[in-house]
């Protein structure tokens, strides 16, 4: 659940600012830090941080919602295995890339999946197939109907970019984030009278804008 | 003077006169001869990052052959390309400057001469400096190397150094006739020999390794062998976490209790590896605690004390992903170099059993060094690869890049150095019992951990499946609305002041122009499926309306124990590339109950004779108009005007309400009687309610028909 920043909620005809985590994943080389960058890119232009950044945060500012992506990045990590599963443990959203270039890469998105499918009840998370590089046509090894017809029976958002030639990268995350606020929407119009509580060990949870 | 622009070529003239100037970029050869006139200009930073990141962009034997023979041909009449007049004098400087040159490169950087069996780099190296400069330091060094390298490889017979885990220990014998017991081991000695590990690898962890350039290359097949001393940080990491998971489940006859016990003595583990700021182990303990199937014991946790749990909690927020690892980070940085851990415990015990643990290190006279979490330092490593060009416009080599690798570098290599104040000896029993622990994968530790504790009961789960079906539906009706309503994006960047992260104002946008709209609407499921269809799957099934036990006590166990992959013949296939993760246990919504927000009411039209009701699914979403628009749509009166009509909940025979025009449905009904509403013409209204028969009687009851329930057979082990 999102935590919905202080300001806004309580003054009527403020849009609300919900903070999603948004992780990714995907086997080495598919492109994964180049979205991120491709996305959020001239922040980092102007603005590198003194140390590295393991994660991004980029505002979209919606009709009826800001929506703030901390987009994290198990770049280099995945390795440290029990790590990538804290990774991803409180995540809203989830972008399973594969290289078109490379069969083997959708194979691994699909594990990448199972393991969501382990963490994650259907409805708790946005789940995107994105098929990366596509800019690379001449070496394609998955076809677009074959991200697309597994998307389908996954139920997974799909769509193909390229980080090199900015291709449908904006689009994705912005699919995800009218998704996320599609849920959102439903949710807040359902004061539920059971709502779960779960047990967070080790979560830090409630994350508060700061905008 | 900061950001010179001129091309690199003019840097050399700096020489003369000894400005301090920072290169940004150069050809190879330049950033080479640089490194002579940094000497000059005493930038000893510049010889460090060099030296410290070079291996991105140039290998060992071209650098050196650049330095040697090129620019430090002292045998020759190169001094020319230094500048200066007088050749004895500039000989003299330019000795100098190589010799310091190469014995930082030996000393900062002596795995890059490892090249068994030959050495070429190295032997060269040598050659230069018995020529050169005879019977000098960096010579003795060079000789010294030469010989430790030569040795070692004599040690392993495959040629290769010595860092997997596995040979750690090739001094301890297996001794198998003393099999110990996990309960054997104190908790402070594991903490220990942890750490006398994890600091024994982290010291050997070369740091251009970790260059994201080099790193980033580790997945293909033909580089199994790259950076291997980073391969054995990690694989000692993924040990440790394997062997807490097995200590946890391996023996299914252990009593809840016992490995509760067990829990709570990794948990001390952790904080006493933490006293000893061992953050690798403790990452990898506090994970494995965390892992699926450890983290969904929930029995076994409920018997873990409460002060253990706080110090669990506490110790796990150090790894929280807050503001990207800011807790994390800022400890490094504070008690990286400093002698002993500072903790601070809201626990009044833990408190002071960390107290007496820094007493008694300090009594002792013992210094602690500090052992990171590598992959952070490689994440950010690989960040900045992907951010900054290798080279800029004209081929040169991006040296600003290499000088924020160098940031990180220098930290691990400052950790490195300040790991050698652990004085730590290896213990071996515990070495041997530590090696002797089974591996067990992923998917064997979840199946024991079902074993242990069966997946809970599927009430616990039922709420959230339900949820599941709610969006479902409510997509089918609402998709449309939804989006319609948040599209067009405005483009209204808004920097966020004083966000840590600092958004920039014109990255925040995503114009709304460069949208694909064909990709959008595949993105969302059309609203084109008739309410019929849904409405129709929902009548099979609607009785399964056994009202689920709504647990508040749903824990993490229940949330990964329910997952069930087969997806529900899906009705709608033409749209569902889209977003609703289909399950096969949906609890469809029923007439006459409100299953957490939808429900299914009937509509008749006042006019009729009362027994053309229309079923009408209603979620917590429906506004009153919209519900009319439905109703009349299914009573074929589209071609009237919706403002004409009210929407009427049949009470009782005497009694009725009036739903206001703008309410929420779903809320404004009285859901304690029968879901039976009228559609009414405004007009008409009079006050005076009509009497009408239990219309429900009338109509066969679809919800009695399909008892197939949807709900899935406990799901167990």
């Amino acid at each position: 659940v999102a935590q919905k920043a202080m300001l806004g909620t309580s003054l009527e005809g403020i849009r609300p600012t919900y903070i999603y985590k948004v992780v990714l994943l995907g086997s080495m080389s598919v492109g994964k830090s180049s979205l991120a960058y491709r996305y959020v890119k001239n922040y980092f232009k102007e603005l590198l941080p003194t140390v590295g950044c393991s994660f991004f945060t980029q505002m979209l500012n919606l009709e009826v919602a800001t929506v703030k992506f901390e987009i994290w990045d198990t770049a280099g990590q995945e390795k440290y295995h029990s790590v990538c599963h804290l990774y991803y443990r409180s995540a809203h959203a989830a972008l399973l890339i594969y290289d078109i270039t490379n069969k083997e890469t959708l194979n691994r998105a699909k594990l990448w999946l199972k393991d969501l499918e382990k963490e994650f009840l259907p409805n708790e998370i946005v789940i995107a197939l994105v098929g990366n590089k596509v800019d690379l046509a001449a070496e394609r090894e998955v076809a677009t109907e074959e991200g697309e017809e597994f998307a389908r029976t996954k139920s997974l958002l799909f769509m193909e970019t390229s980080a090199k030639s900015s291709h449908q990268v904006n689009d994705i995350f912005m699919a995800i984030a009218l998704e996320l606020l599609q849920r959102e929407q439903e949710k807040t119009s359902t004061p539920s009278p059971h709502r779960r509580s779960t047990v967070d060990l080790g979560e830090s949870g409630a994350r508060m804008g700061c905008c | 003077v900061e950001g010179d622009q001129l091309p690199p070529e003019h840097t050399v003239s700096q020489y003369e006169t000894c400005k301090i100037r920072t290169i940004k970029a150069g050809t190879l050869e330049k950033l080479v001869e640089n490194l002579l006139t940094a000497f000059g200009d005493n930038d000893f930073t510049y010889i460090s990052i060099f030296l410290s990141t070079y291996r991105a962009f140039a290998s060992t034997k071209e650098v050196l052959e650049l330095l040697l023979d090129r620019y430090g041909n002292l045998e020759t009449s190169s001094c020319e390309e230094v500048g200066s007049e007088n050749s004895s004098e500039s000989k003299t400087v330019l000795r100098t400057a190589i010799a310091s040159i190469l014995r930082a490169w030996l000393d900062q950087c002596s795995e890059d001469f490892r090249e068994p069996p030959n050495y070429p780099c190295l032997l060269k190296l040598l050659d230069y400096l018995k020529r050169n400069i005879p019977g000098s330091d960096p010579e003795r060094r060079a000789q010294n190397l030469l010989e430790q390298f030569q040795n070692q490889e004599v040690e392993n017979d495959d040629g290769f150094h010595n860092t997997s885990p596995c040979n750690l220990f090739d001094e301890v014998e297996l001794d198998a006739s003393s099999p110990e017991e996990f309960s054997f081991f104190q908790e402070d000695l594991v903490a220990e020999q942890l750490t006398y590990m994890d600091a024994k690898l982290f010291k050997k962890v070369v740091p251009y390794h970790c260059l994201g350039c080099i790193w980033s290359r580790r997945d293909k097949k033909e580089n199994k062998h790259l950076a291997p001393t980073i391969r054995a940080t990690i694989s000692q990491f993924n040990v440790v976490t394997k062997c807490v998971v097995s200590t946890i489940l391996k023996s299914k006859e252990l009593k809840t209790q016992q490995r509760a016990k067990i829990i709570e003595k990794w948990i001390h583990i952790a904080h006493e590896c933490r006293i000893l700021k061992n953050f690798s182990s403790l990452r990898a303990i506090i994970s494995a605690l965390q892992s699926n199937s450890i983290y969904r014991l929930k029995k076994t946790w409920a018997c873990v004390p409460k002060d253990i749990m706080l110090m669990f909690e506490e110790l796990s927020d150090i790894f929280s992903d807050h503001d990207n690892y800011l807790t994390s980070r800022e400890l490094l940085m504070k008690e990286g170099t400093s002698k002993f851990a500072n903790l601070d415990s809201s626990v009044k015990e833990n408190q002071k059993r960390t107290q007496r643990r820094l007493q008694l290190q300090k009594d002792m006279g013992v210094m602690q060094g500090t052992v990171p979490y590598l992959g952070t330092f490689l994440t950010d490593l690989i960040m900045l690869d992907t951010a900054l060009q290798d080279y800029i416009e004209g081929g040169l080599i991006n040296f600003e890049k290499r000088r924020r690798e160098f940031e990180v570098i220098a930290q691990i290599k400052l950790l490195q150095s300040a790991c050698n104040s652990y004085c730590m000896t290896p213990d071996q029993k515990f070495i041997q019992w530590f090696r002797r622990q089974q591996h067990l994968t992923d998917d064997e530790s979840y199946s024991l951990s079902r074993e242990v504790e069966a997946a809970a009961d599927t009430s616990t789960t039922s709420p959230k499946s339900r949820k599941s079906m709610v969006k479902r539906f409510s997509l089918l009706f609402l998709g449309s609305e939804v989006i319609a309503h948040s599209t067009p994006i405005k483009e209204q960047p808004k920097s966020a002041p004083g966000g840590s992260s600092g958004e920039s104002t014109d990255s925040a946008s995503v114009s709304s122009c460069e949208f694909n709209h064909s990709e959008y609407e595949d993105a969302c499921i059309s609203p084109t499926g008739t309410p019929d269809e849904p409405q129709k799957k929902v009548s099979e099934s609607s009785s399964s309306s056994s009202s689920p036990t709504h647990s508040t006590d749903t824990s993490s166990s229940g949330v990964s124990s329910s997952i069930s992959s087969t997806p529900l013949p899906s009705s709608n296939d033409k749209c569902s590339v889209s977003v609703t993760p289909i399950t096969s246990k949906v609890l469809p919504p029923v007439y006459n109950q409100q299953n957490k927000d939808m429900c299914i009411i009937r509509i008749s039209i006042e006019d009729s004779n009362g027994n053309m009701y229309k079923s009408i699914l209603l979620t917590s979403q429906d506004k009153t108009p919209a519900v009319i628009q439905r109703a009349m749509l299914k009573h074929n009166l589209e071609s009237d005007p919706a403002e004409d009509y009210e929407l009427v909940q049949v009470i009782s025979e005497d009694k009725e309400l009036v739903i206001p025009g703008n309410a929420n449905v779903f809320y404004a009904m009285n859901s304690h009687v029968n879901f039976d509403f009228l559609l009414r013409k405004k007009a008409s209204v009079n006050g005076q309610v009509k009497m009408r028969g239990r219309c429900s009687l009338t109509l066969p009851r679809t919800a009695k028909r399909g008892c197939r329930s949807n709900r899935p057979s406990k799901i167990t082990a």
